[in-house]
């Protein structure tokens, strides 16, 4: 998923915890609509000279990573911890069940005393009541202890679940501390650049500004470095989370099952090629769409800054079905491109519920 | 944002079909944890398989379904928000270019500008996320609490509660942040301001040494922004650790009461797992629900902004019966005519009187900020008079068609204005019917043939974007050619000859006198060279006329003309002009003596 498309994407990001890049974005009167940017000039130049700017808060970058990969790893954790709480409950209760079951079939009076296991009690029963019982239980209830009434192991959850509070609470600290120093990093960063600008501008030559126009250089100043701060404070965290996480949850669902991770991975490769191919399609939209806003978008500054001279020679018609043109041409790739994007979210939603149902399937068949 | 709705009626019907895919969609969403309960309950804890594969099909389909709808949904809603952006896009430039001076002069054409291109497109970015989510959200967060209330109502006010959580730290964030959103605007806005201040007065600044001073006006702004900043994005960075804090207490909650109703009996397992998924779902579809409430008023903005410009009216309007005179020579006519600018006490003209003739050049002189520009500019009914009446060959230019009145008049403004395009096309923009002779003919006499035709392409040539590309000069030429090339009855020349040197100018004038015989030309100058052959002069000041006549009558009687006079001609062109004027004074006696 492209993170040059910010607003449409966000649209698709319906996984909750991870993601408050609108937050980010409001109030900066910032870029909008931004389908594929620029083709960086000189890309390698660029993030040479980008790193110049961290390498000053290499410490707090560090801190940073560290933070995060922490907190990802303290969110990997705690579906595991969950499912084991919900294990121990099922167990606990279904051993209740099947105690009361087979309690409710002992002649009255039957005496249980502590020690007495399962296959004792069972040979107290009568015999066409055991044949009843399936195979795969009969193991399981010859090993159990049936002197007291099983339960669910509440001792055990509360402890686990005092071990998940506190690795919520660290792992909440650990995410506010790092976006804490990231948005400082940010904005200092930010802060030396727009400086850094305003030092050179006195510097450069006259002829460099002649061949401007204002409008690009001041959006440098305003738009580009802000695109900069946004990009550093969301995208860099967001790598690092997202690998941790990646690296992490497959860890840990290794752990749960092998069998089970490699139906849930199964389905990666499909969704990739889809995406892939949606992305590359719109692509092309979004590249048409640039253009065709930037010709309405000049054709609307050119007409009202000459609109003395459009009146004074009876322009109006033709600049209103010039416009007409354009403007068609933009709604069909506008649509197109944001239907395109918008398809995104639906294909991994789907692909994700598809794995979601093997997973659970898969998982019912092996409980059983 | 309201007013805008109105826009959107004619697509009632797929919003509709929005609204119940959306629902599909939903429900579909909301299906799965729902089969997985039943999974849990009967396959696992029931021990029957065959239930497990059964539902695993279902899930199956309901995916397909819901992915399905979701498809449909996001292209229903791009469709609508293209083309509700197109409709808006549409109306506003007409509208605009429908405007009259006075509304450009109301709005500024840079907010204009802005309003036309910013204001839309921050619409439509918002209208497709609305329509996307504002329906999604809420069905979602009313279904989810629904379906979870089914499962456990004992257990839904923990859901309750987490949501109530959620909306009072959104909330207490929002208020906090939201007047600084306003203030940071305004401090982006300033640092705009700042720069852009440096970038015009760049070789002022250098000239001056003033370098220092603008790099700490810069800094403090910079400084202002970043600290803002700082504050609204730590403010911000809370949100995301505590909401995870919310979800994760939140399921610790249920999952312990959980444990409990279990044991009682009164609660089965996959339906603890699945209310767990409601409540997640439920949470989360509140805190999009409260982001939609903070992106609505940022699009309100942009709609008011938009809404203004649709609702104005232009105040310059076609009568109703337009009278269309005879074309006979463009005829100008003053009668007393008084104009002020809109909101302005102090009128510009007053009482302004006078007839140019058709085979005469009319010219007006004065000092700056006499009303020259302003007068001229009244003829193509640019502005309508306070008082008076403007006649055009007879008749008020008010009762007749704006495009009528303007066709019969060539128009060069005293800034040059050129469109993109090629100079042919620009030359001849006043022409409905090619002509490719008559361009021809317009540049030679404007003098702007010798440099086109040694352009690469000659006519074909490409001019930029204002005209960046060719010299001050030429463009004027290229702006007096396009008059030209109308072939119109009247000529106005506002100060239009001042990029061209002596000789030029000259050669100009002279090859206008003989394209412009027998019809109306009325130039504005600031040189008195430039009108000095012109059949009437007219002197204004302060709005008055001072003075009508010819340039010898000028001197003579006017004493605000023999000011600007002098203070332009030597001593000796002056009393050349003097001289000139002597046979009148002494006529009895000269003539004698030539009589001998």
């Amino acid at each position: 998923m492209s993170d040059k498309q910010p607003l449409s994407s966000q649209s698709q990001s319906n996984t909750a915890p991870r993601r408050s890049p609108m937050m980010a974005s409001m109030g900066r009167g910032g870029p909008m609509m931004q389908g594929p940017a620029e083709k960086p000039k000189d890309f390698k130049g660029t993030m040479r000279a980008l790193f110049k700017y961290l390498r000053q808060f290499r410490f707090s970058v560090a801190a940073v990573i560290i933070f995060a990969i922490a907190s990802t790893v303290f969110t990997i954790i705690s579906p595991k911890l969950l499912g084991d709480i919900t294990n121990k409950i099922v167990n606990g209760y279904v051993s209740e069940k099947v105690y009361d079951q087979v309690v409710a079939n002992l002649p009255a009076g039957t005496k249980l005393a502590p020690g007495t296991t399962g296959s004792m009690v069972l040979s107290q029963m009568p015999q066409d009541m055991v044949k009843k019982i399936p195979a795969s239980e009969l193991d399981a209830i010859n090993n159990m202890d049936f002197s007291r009434r099983p339960g669910i192991d509440y001792s055990g959850i509360a402890r686990i679940i005092e071990i998940l509070v506190g690795i919520y609470l660290l792992g909440s600290l650990f995410s506010y501390i790092q976006g804490w120093i990231m948005t400082n990093v940010s904005q200092r960063v930010t802060f030396n650049m727009r400086r850094d600008i305003s030092l050179k501008i006195n510097k450069l030559p006259l002829r460099y500004f002649d061949s401007r126009t204002h409008g690009e250089i001041l959006s440098r100043v305003t738009n580009d470095v802000t695109t900069v701060s946004q990009t550093l404070n969301q995208s860099l965290t967001q790598i690092i989370t997202a690998v941790t996480t990646i690296i992490g949850i497959l860890a840990m669902m290794l752990t749960i099952s092998w069998q089970m991770t490699l139906v849930a991975i199964l389905v990666l490769p499909a969704s990739f090629g889809l995406l892939r191919a949606v992305i590359g399609k719109s692509q092309k939209y979004f590249v048409d769409q640039q253009v065709s806003l930037g010709k309405i978008n000049g054709h609307i500054e050119e007409m009202f800054s000459g609109h003395t001279i459009m009146k004074a020679f009876n322009g109006q018609q033709r600049s209103i079905a010039a416009f007409r043109n354009i403007n068609g041409e933009l709604y069909d790739s506008a649509w197109k491109s944001q239907f395109l994007s918008g398809l995104l979210y639906p294909i991994t939603n789907f692909v994700g519920n598809l794995s979601y149902v093997a997973v659970a399937v898969l998982g019912g068949w092996f409980a059983w | 944002m309201r007013k805008l709705f109105k826009y959107l009626i004619p697509y009632a019907g797929p919003l509709i079909l929005l609204v119940a895919l959306t629902y599909g969609q939903v429900a579909a969403n909301l299906a799965l944890p729902d089969y997985m309960a039943s999974i849990v309950n009967r396959g696992i804890v029931g021990q029957s398989s065959g239930i497990i594969y059964h539902y695993g099909w279902l899930m199956l389909l309901v995916t397909l379904a819901g992915g399905l709808c979701m498809v449909a949904v996001g292209y229903i809603a791009s469709r609508i928000a293209a083309g509700f952006a197109q409709r808006v896009r549409d109306l506003a430039f007409s509208k605009v270019e429908d405007f009259s001076l006075v509304e450009f002069n109301k709005f500024s054409t840079a907010s204009l500008i802005t309003r036309n291109t910013n204001d839309i497109q921050q619409i439509q970015t918002i209208l497709v996320m609305l329509l996307r989510l504002a329906l999604r959200a809420p069905l979602m967060g009313a279904l989810s609490i629904w379906k979870a209330y089914q499962l456990a109502p004992s257990m839904t006010w923990i859901m309750a509660a987490a949501v109530t959580a959620l909306i009072v730290l959104v909330s207490v964030l929002f208020a906090i942040a939201m007047p600084r959103f306003t203030k940071l605007q305004k401090l982006v806005d300033k640092l705009n301001l700042v720069t852009r201040e440096i970038l015009t007065g760049l070789r002022v600044i250098r000239a001056f040494n003033k370098e220092k001073i603008e790099e700490k006006k810069f800094e403090k702004v910079n400084e202002e922004l970043t600290g803002m900043n700082l504050f609204v994005n730590r403010l911000m960075v809370v949100m995301q650790p505590a909401m995870m804090l919310l979800m994760n207490a939140a399921m610790i909650a249920i999952v312990w009461m959980g444990a409990h109703y279990i044991d009682a009996g009164s609660l089965q397992i996959g339906n603890m797992l699945a209310f767990m998924q409601y409540a997640m779902q439920a949470i989360f579809s509140f805190l999009m629900i409260s982001m939609i409430f903070i992106m609505v008023p940022r699009a309100s903005v942009s709609a008011q902004r938009v809404a203004e410009v649709l609702e104005t009216e232009a105040t310059i309007k076609d009568p109703e019966k337009p009278l269309s005179p005879p074309k006979t020579g463009g005829r100008v006519e003053f009668k007393d005519v008084t104009f002020a600018y809109a909101g302005s006490e102090e009128p510009v003209l007053q009482h302004i009187s006078f007839v140019a003739v058709p085979g005469q050049t009319t010219a007006f002189v004065g000092s700056t900020g006499s009303g020259k520009s302003t007068l001229v500019n009244l003829i193509p009914r640019f502005y309508d008079v306070a008082e008076g009446e403007i006649l055009v060959d007879g008749t008020d230019v008010r009762n007749m068609l704006q495009s009528d009145l303007r066709s019969r008049i060539g128009y060069v403004s005293q800034k040059a204005m050129l469109f993109s395009g090629t100079v042919a096309e620009n030359i001849g923009y006043g022409r409905f019917n090619g002509g490719e002779q008559e361009i021809a003919h317009a540049a030679n006499v404007a003098q702007a043939s010798e440099f086109i035709n040694r352009l690469e392409q000659a006519y074909e040539s490409p001019i930029s974007q204002a005209g960046a590309n060719v010299s001050g000069g030429q463009k004027q030429r290229l702006a007096i050619a396009r008059a030209l090339a109308k072939e119109p009855e009247i000529y106005i020349f506002d100060d239009s000859f001042s990029a061209l040197d002596f000789k030029t100018e000259a050669a100009l004038r002279k090859a206008l006198q003989e394209e412009t015989k027998g019809k109306t030309v009325l130039i504005v100058a600031q040189r008195i060279s430039t009108i000095m052959q012109a059949e009437k002069i007219i002197v204004l000041e302060d709005g008055k006329i001072a003075g009508q006549g010819t340039h010898r009558e000028l001197l003579r009687s006017c004493g605000v003309y023999r000011e600007i006079a002098s203070s332009q001609l030597s001593e000796e062109e002056l009393c050349e002009a003097d001289s000139a004027s002597i046979p009148e004074n002494f006529s009895g006696q000269l003539t004698g003596k030539e009589a001998v």
